[in-house]
């Protein structure tokens, strides 16, 4: 490769690093303060197994497009919210359904299980909504509506069994504590993700660039190893291997005893597998069979390094959007973590044994 | 054991271990161990290293008593 063109893929590669990092800062997601919470009571009668009213709504309203955390709770007066987890659907001897429709009566969310009490997470576009909730004291009114707004027939017969009206339902006078909280969790930005696939489609190309000019077969497209470095090779898959077994037994009895709830099980198991990969790569790279004899080891390790600083900086992107930790537990995100300090020892470890064989060959 | 004469045989051709490791197809760190002791080469490899350097086996390899 010419001077020039390094100094021009050198460019490149910088805009792509200094753009994936600030994109991050620059284009990170909005915080939407929207929140509504609203408390109303309604007294509902059932008598002779009709229930009246038949229903009852509220309107809220968004400013913003986004998704929003809808929890809803009724409690029978008298009865303490903080009880609602313990409560059973019986105890209000009716059913009741929400549906969440726009200003144009199109549906945006539909309950249909009849749950005294539900979190649900939906994207919203910025206007006037209103939550509908429909009481239901016998089967065959329920079983119309339920086919008709978000099941099919034998679906809807099968939840008005599961249901057994004519068990629970009971004629007298409840009053109910309604809660609808509707609050924002946050509005992603659109430009990010763009300037993110701006960044690994520039590094796709540069990878293409890196192969086709720094590939130095003699022989052939496949590489090739001395014996000596096959016999490393071998052990470091041997090694490799045992490590991955005893990782993951270790993974196993330490997830089955739950003696790490802070972290997924997907990133534990996952983990066991990096722990495999690093035990080969540094021991075929610290005597030197790594690279074959017809690779170009310097440019297999600039890529390597790149790919090592790009997760990296996903990493800390990552932490900076608090995607890290999700209810409490490590996620799969800090496999960029991994990953960096999988590919960036990798560096070191040919830095250094560069420079050992530098001195050697002085010494020779 | 240091293999002295593989060192001495190449030095007197003048050449570097990245030379020798060339000529003879494997890698330098490959001739290195084979002089410091540390790999034994299979006999193929011994005669392509003899071959190189226009030794014999018994020259280079054989150990002295």
């Amino acid at each position: 490769m010419k001077q020039h063109q390094k100094v021009l893929l050198g460019i490149i590669l910088s805009i792509c690093l200094v753009l994936a990092l600030l994109s991050g800062v620059i284009f990170k997601d909005k915080e939407n303060n929207n929140k509504s919470d609203q408390y109303w009571k309604q007294t509902i009668t059932i008598e002779n197994g009709k229930v009246s009213p038949e229903s009852s709504s509220i309107d809220f309203r968004v400013t913003e497009d986004g998704n929003y955390n809808i929890a809803y709770s009724w409690v029978p007066e008298g009865t303490n919210v903080d009880d609602i987890v313990n409560m059973d659907r019986s105890e209000s001897t009716f059913i009741t359904v929400i549906k969440i429709t726009d200003k144009d009566g199109v549906t945006k969310f539909s309950t249909s299980a009849g749950a005294v009490n539900l979190n649900t997470i939906n994207y919203l576009e910025a206007g006037d909504y209103t939550a509908t909730y429909y009481y239901f004291t016998d089967r065959d009114t329920f079983v119309e509506y339920a086919k008709k707004h978000f099941c099919s027939e034998d679906e809807a017969y099968d939840l008005a069994d599961f249901f057994d009206f004519e068990n629970y339902v009971k004629d007298g006078t409840t009053v109910m504590n309604y809660n609808l909280s509707v609050t924002g969790e946050g509005i992603a930005n659109s430009g990010s993700p763009l300037i993110m696939i701006g960044a690994f489609i520039a590094i796709f190309v540069i990878t293409i660039i890196l192969v086709m000019v720094g590939k130095k077969a003699k022989t052939g497209s496949l590489p090739e190893f001395d014996e000596r470095q096959e016999i490393i090779r071998g052990k470091g898959f041997k090694y490799g291997f045992f490590t991955i077994l005893i990782s993951l037994g270790l993974a196993l009895l330490l997830d089955s005893a739950n003696m790490l709830p802070m972290i997924h099980s997907s990133l534990l198991y996952t983990l066991s597998i990096f722990a495999g990969l690093f035990v080969f790569a540094e021991y075929c790279a610290w005597n030197e069979a790594y690279f074959a004899l017809n690779q170009n080891s310097n440019y297999i390790v600039i890529y390597t390094s790149l790919i090592g600083v790009f997760n990296l900086i996903i990493f800390v992107m990552n932490v900076i959007r608090g995607n890290l930790f999700e209810n409490g537990k490590l996620t799969v995100s800090f496999l960029n973590l991994i990953c960096a300090l999988l590919f960036l020892s990798l560096f070191v470890t040919c830095a250094i044994k560069k420079s050992i064989n530098a001195k050697e060959e002085s010494e020779d | 054991m240091k293999n002295l004469k593989l060192k001495s045989a190449r030095a007197a051709l003048d050449l570097s271990q990245q030379d020798l490791a060339d000529k003879v197809g494997v890698s330098r760190q490959t001739i290195n161990a084979i002089e410091k002791g540390d790999y034994n080469p299979t006999i193929n490899l011994c005669r392509a290293i003899c071959k190189a350097l226009g030794k014999t086996l018994d020259e280079i390899f054989w150990e002295e008593e």
